[in-house]
């Protein structure tokens, strides 16, 4: 009886906790594997880009998470490095990739008319 | 035993409470303090004096003013984007009894005064919003609303001013909205003026206008150019043309492009919301 | 009206209705014929909604749509058609079809715009509708049946019969079979189940919490639960297997450790904490009436936004953590979870029940373990008693008297449908046995807010989307005062005008009008079965495909853990939609029917006096479902 009544605890807090702990540790491999820079696009009113300035070493491949927070459609573009990811919809993740091969700041901004103060949609990235 | 079913209790809902103000909190990703949009203003006073542009710019009038630096930034909303950004432009401008005028100024390595396959004019726009209400989005060509655009190209500005006849071979006129549709004019009328009038109402759909009321003129020196337009105050189609009226704040942007950079069409630099302050 | 004529009356009444239909139909088609033309339709899509967002074109026409978006990007999709565009801002988007196929279709907006984005919904209707010509004449043509069949009536029925066919107290159990017994007598059954279920909780939760306001269609806690969950409650769960949802739910679990000191073995008799009785003012659904409705009062913000589904999901556990604290057993899932009250009523249709085997055995056992617990289990949760129930609307198929009973004498069974609405009442004191006004409002408030909820969510105005999520605090309080008129005084109002002309064309003098009107209200359980089972058909087909989206990557966190990550919003059989909504409410209708004849003979006292006062509210009913066949197709 005893034995049944652990088991079945266990089987609750695997259920639960384990669950939760299982889930961000997953996270945490996962990302280290697919990308090394998060990003997270929100409408200016929102709190726009965040971070809205990464700075990033010279010469290492970056690949940056782009997560969309939001229920409209952002866009990403980073001129400089001719790097783009076309329309990023509501719920979208997508990860672009680029060589961090010039030393200074640039800029990044998003494409797509999300929100009337779209044109304030902007970062920074730096690499020194 | 009522203590502690109440205690338990509590600490439930504080936990609970606890997890909702987090979750409140992070409910738009990490919470960050939102900067206000600050939209600058261009004051355009009045000063009672005249330019005529067939002489010079008058850069002596423009320096008592001080004007704004408005910073650009690369045009990304269609393809293709410009491949270097012209960082920023200094505006000026004032009005007279009849006229208004712009000044437009930014730093350009090389004067690129033709328009040849290959190569690129260097020219620069101011966009005004028309209409009563001027929403945001028609900072993109006009969607939804018009707009007027004033387009200054340093190439037109030579065959204006210059008399310089546009290469029979092969002219290039540069169009929105993606290169392989870009347009090639075999032949040329003589320009009306150096600035084109333009209206458009969304990306794609720019069209020139039958009278030209603005005139414009550009030098450039010392790595930098400076540009002046000159319309009349009154609009002659309200329609079409851009109205000031004394007193009041209206919108407008500015763009730019440099030649040698091979910027021409959808590749420009542009601004944001520029108010205008019409004393 | 009255009086029996015989078969030849039975004849020339048919022979009159195929002449009316035949009438109704030939004017039909002579109105809805016109040559093919071809249509330029600018439609303008915003935030929540099209303009114009009903569109009529004729069967054959060449319809080109110019899309404009004056906010975000926006899609177009037709169902039925299958056809689709969307337009960015500045750029439009068109598309060219041949309106071939007849009816009312949705235009659905094929990209996410925001919170609200899979309610953004058009209507495009190609005449000749004639879907809804045929519900109408079949809503008729039932309502026809039904009056013939009762006036044939010559006496009150000794046994009722489903249909005329199957008895209604017929029952068969399934715990003949020794798997099914060996299962519910275990204590690991529904333990497990319930576990599982807590898994999947702590992952819909997390979802929430970690949504935020992000877009709902992409986040598995809003997905699972109001697309998944409660489409199979109402299609599947509840009007088959009963309360099979509340064996399973995670929701008391952790109120039940605490009672019990025990999370699968037996512990303590009486549950540690306050034991406190629910007030006997409040047993009964009345609490769950008004909660359940309060509950909607936010149904425009945990449908779509993460958060608010974390922040609804949460406090109701939070609440179940806390009635079991200070109340006794499962105060919570009787009196208190806003889900109870519809599943116990709506589960007297189900297929499914409780049933102690043979009462001669209950008679001489004592104590009866089934209500006070022995070392095998506890004494019911539900505080029923399981040795006397013939009725399993507050039965929560726990399964805890399986367990306890010493004599094996539990079963389970499968029944027709509808077996406990005309269950015997034994005592009138008791929340268990009593018919009356609490139960009738219930299935009367499911109704408006079946009505609402269509209205809103599935409907092309974009002013009531506006209400529901509040986008001005006038509008909301609208929202409520409007929702609060419709579910308690309109519809309820609508019911008793028709019980008071029953009661006046039965010409029954004793019979009292609040028995006809609680009676009689108990049709509302098949047809609110039907109409929300039609109501889910509109959220699973046209969104299914989001789940499959979900379940690879439920955070957003860009996973992909079945490959289905990328899985575009794919509408299924949305052609067919229409088709498949009319024939469950069709169904809905013809239970009530048969329901209804039966309910009229139990609340009037002779077969004359049961017929006359089932005509108006037989015209009642079919009055309200060619309402409800507008609202799908018409």
């Amino acid at each position: 009886m005893k034995k049944n009544e652990l088991v079945a605890v266990i089987l609750f807090l695997l259920a639960t906790v384990g669950t939760v702990l299982g889930i961000l540790a997953f996270e945490k491999i996962r990302g280290a594997q697919f990308f090394n820079v998060e990003l997270a696009a929100r409408s200016p009113l929102n709190g726009n880009w965040y971070p809205r300035k990464i700075t990033l070493p010279y010469g290492k491949e970056v690949r940056i998470r782009i997560r969309n927070i939001e229920t409209v459609s952002h866009g990403f573009a980073l001129p400089d490095f001719d790097v783009s990811a076309r329309e990023i919809k509501a719920g979208e993740v997508v990860v672009v990739k680029f060589l961090a091969d010039k030393k200074g700041t640039f800029p990044f901004f998003c494409t797509v008319w999300c929100s009337n103060e779209h044109m304030q949609m902007s970062g920074e990235l730096i690499v020194e | 035993m009522k203590n502690k079913v109440i205690i338990i209790t509590l600490v439930f809902v504080a936990g609970f409470l606890g997890l909702v103000y987090y979750a409140i909190m992070h409910s738009r990703g990490i919470p960050v303090k939102i900067e206000k949009i600050e939209t600058p203003v261009l004051a355009v006073p009045f000063i009672d004096t005249r330019i005529d542009l067939s002489k010079d710019i008058s850069l002596n009038t423009w320096d008592t003013l001080s004007g704004k630096e408005i910073k650009l930034m690369y045009q990304v909303m269609v393809l293709p984007w410009p491949k270097a950004v012209v960082p920023s432009v200094l505006v000026k401008a004032f009005r007279t009894q009849e006229d208004i005028y712009f000044y437009v100024s930014w730093k350009d390595d090389t004067e690129d005064r033709t328009h040849a396959m290959n190569q690129f004019s260097d020219a620069c726009a101011i966009m005004f919003p028309l209409g009563k209400e001027a929403q945001p989005s028609s900072i993109m060509m006009g969607f939804i609303g018009k707009t007027n655009i004033w387009h200054w190209k340093a190439s037109q500005d030579n065959e204006y001013w210059q008399g310089a006849h546009p290469k029979t071979d092969a002219y290039a006129d540069f169009y929105y909205p993606f290169e392989e549709k870009e347009l090639f004019v075999v032949s040329k009328q003589t320009p009306q003026s150096a600035v084109s009038d333009l209206l458009a109402i969304r990306v794609g759909t720019v069209t020139s206008k039958e009278a030209n009321a603005i005139q414009g003129r550009g030098f450039w020196k010392d790595g930098a150019w400076n540009v002046v337009f000159k319309r009349p105050l009154k609009a002659e189609n309200i329609e079409e043309d851009t109205g000031f009226e004394l007193g009041k704040k209206r919108l407008c942007a500015f763009a730019a492009w440099n030649g040698s950079k091979d910027d021409r069409g959808g590749r420009k630099s542009i601004s944001d919301w520029v108010e205008l302050d019409i004393k | 009206m009255t009086g029996d004529r015989g078969g030849g009356s039975g004849f020339s009444k048919k022979l009159s209705i195929t002449a009316i239909l035949f009438i109704v139909y030939s004017l039909w088609f002579v109105a809805n014929s016109a040559s093919a033309e071809e249509r330029l339709i600018e439609v303008k899509a915003k935030k929540f909604v099209y303009t114009p967002n009903i569109i009529k074109v004729h069967k054959g026409d060449t319809v080109k749509i110019r899309l404009i978006s004056e906010d975000v990007h926006h899609g177009f999709y037709i169902d039925g058609y299958g056809i689709k565009t969307s337009a960015h801002p500045g750029q439009e988007g068109s598309l060219k079809f041949t309106a071939d196929k007849t009816g009312r279709f949705s235009i659905r907006c094929s990209v996410t715009c925001g919170a609200l984005h899979p309610y953004m919904i058009g209507h495009l209707y190609v005449t000749p509708n004639n879907l809804w010509l045929w519900g109408l004449l079949s809503v008729i043509g039932l309502g026809c049946i039904s009056f013939i069949a009762a006036s044939r009536k010559k006496q009150q029925d000794e046994k009722l019969k489903l249909f005329g066919i199957i008895p209604l107290e017929w029952r068969f159990p399934l715990t003949k079979f020794k798997p099914v017994r060996a299962l519910l007598k275990s204590r690991w059954f529904p333990l497990l189940p319930i576990i599982f279920n807590l898994f999947v909780f702590v992952i819909i939760l997390m979802a929430g919490f970690v949504g935020g306001l992000s877009s709902g269609n992409y986040n598995f806690g809003v997905m699972i639960v109001w697309i998944l969950w409660w489409v199979l409650l109402m299609m599947f769960m509840v009007p088959l297997i009963g309360r099979f949802w509340c064996m399973m739910c995670p929701f008391p679990l952790i109120g039940d450790w605490i009672q019990r000191g025990k999370l699968l073995t037996v512990g303590r008799a009486k549950s540690w904490g306050m034991g406190k009785r629910w007030p006997n003012k409040w047993r009964n659904l009345w609490p769950l009436v008004i909660l359940f409705w309060v509950s909607t009062w936010f149904s425009g913000f945990f449908t779509v936004k993460p958060f608010a589904t974390f922040l609804l999901l949460g406090t109701i556990i939070l609440l179940a953590i806390i009635v079991a604290l200070f109340y006794e057993k499962r105060t919570f899932c009787l009196f208190v979870c806003p889900v109870s009250g519809f599943q116990g009523l709506y589960s007297n249709f189900s297929l499914f029940g409780v049933r102690s085997r043979d009462q001669e055995v209950c008679k001489k056992h004592a104590p009866k373990t089934c209500f006070v617990g022995n070392e095998k289990g506890y004494g019911c949760p539900w505080m029923e008693q399981p040795y006397d129930m013939n009725r399993n609307t507050y039965c929560g198929l726990c399964f805890e008297c399986f367990k306890t009973c010493p004599h094996d004498n539990m079963d389970l069974v499968i029944r027709p449908f509808g077996q406990d609405l005309f269950a015997e009442r034994k005592r009138t004191d008791d929340i268990f046995n009593r018919r009356s006004t609490d139960e009738a409002y219930k299935a009367l408030t499911m109704v408006g807010i079946f009505l609402s909820f269509f209205v809103a969510f599935q409907g092309p105005f974009g002013h009531f989307k506006d209400m529901v999520t509040a986008k001005t605090f006038g509008g909301y309080i609208h929202y409520l005062l409007e929702s609060f008129a419709i579910d308690f005084l309109i519809i309820p109002g609508s019911m008793f005008l028709f019980v008071y002309l029953s009661k006046l064309a039965s010409k029954s003098k004793e019979v009292k009008l609040k028995d006809i009107f609680v009676n009689f209200s108990y049709c509302f359980i098949p047809v609110g079965i039907a109409i929300w089972a039609a109501f889910s058909l509109g959220i699973i087909l046209p969104n299914g495909s989001y789940l499959l989206h979900i379940i690879s990557d439920p955070f957003a966190w860009g996973w992909n853990l079945f490959g289905t990550a990328k899985f575009p919003w794919t509408p299924v059989f949305t052609g067919v939609m229409p088709y498949l909504q009319v024939i469950v409410t069709l169904i809905g209708l013809v239970f009530a029917l048969d329901f209804g004849y039966k309910f009229s003979q139990q609340t009037y006292k002779n077969v004359d006096e049961a017929k006359r006062g089932w005509i108006p509210i037989l015209i009642y009913f079919v009055l309200v479902h060619i309402f409800f066949i507008k609202l799908f197709v018409g």
